[in-house]
């Protein structure tokens, strides 16, 4: 997917009710060819990714979980707000120091028509759906 | 005894369940014990929810009651 932009890498801090992902620009550490160790640091460019774009806002979020098992087609779906939530509050770090958390996602997941959950084995499985929700490069 | 709620995070009720944020974990809670938690807007006794749930929900099966309590104290949801 090297068209699309990456903003962050495992971690994205989301200011409440503009959405607006604030920088966090943290190189990609990459593993050697076998998989192992030490990794190295790359910036974007050197891989040819673009740079982040520089005033982005959240369009989509979703909860993704890798398996072996979706290797023949993934799961898309948009649960319900009381389905999707105990899944996303885990993937978060700092929810509960905010106001009324499950207000403000509740708030986030109408601005976004809802949240997705998504079981997939490889990432070129999601590359039609993630250019659905940011849109072409 | 008397009940109380815990402390939480958060607390969102739609239609008859709920979420339920504290510090260590978010659960959804089913019509019974959304209840409950809705009734301990101040401290109970395990009389009071008792009458309370059962007007709600019409007579509870025997133990099933303290079972939810049990639960939700379990959860660190309510103290006693």
């Amino acid at each position: 997917m090297h068209e699309i932009r990456l903003p962050h890498r495992e971690t994205v801090g989301i200011e409440p009710g503009t959405w607006r992902i604030l920088p966090y620009e943290k190189p990609l550490s990459l593993r050697t060819e076998d998989g192992g160790f030490p990794k190295s640091e790359r910036g974007p460019d050197s891989l040819g990714l673009r740079p982040a774009h520089q005033s982005p806002t959240l369009s989509a979020l979703a909860v993704i979980r890798r398996s072996p098992a979706f290797a023949d087609a993934p799961s898309i779906t948009q649960p319900d707000f009381l389905d999707i939530i105990p899944d996303v509050v885990p993937e978060t770090s700092s929810l509960a120091c905010l106001e009324r958390p499950l207000h403000l996602l509740a708030d986030l997941f109408e601005a976004l028509g809802g949240f997705w959950l998504i079981d997939y084995a490889e990432a070129e499985q999601l590359r039609d759906w993630v250019i659905e929700q940011v849109g072409e490069p | 005894m008397r009940l109380a709620r815990a402390p939480l995070i958060d607390f969102m009720v739609i239609g008859d369940e709920s979420l339920v944020m504290t510090e260590h974990q978010c659960l959804r809670l089913a019509a019974v014990p959304t209840a409950l938690l809705v009734y301990l807007d101040q401290p109970r006794s395990v009389d009071q929810i008792t009458v309370h749930l059962n007007e709600e929900f019409g007579p509870a099966p025997d133990g099933r009651i303290q079972e939810v309590i049990s639960d939700l104290v379990r959860h660190h949801l309510i103290l006693t």
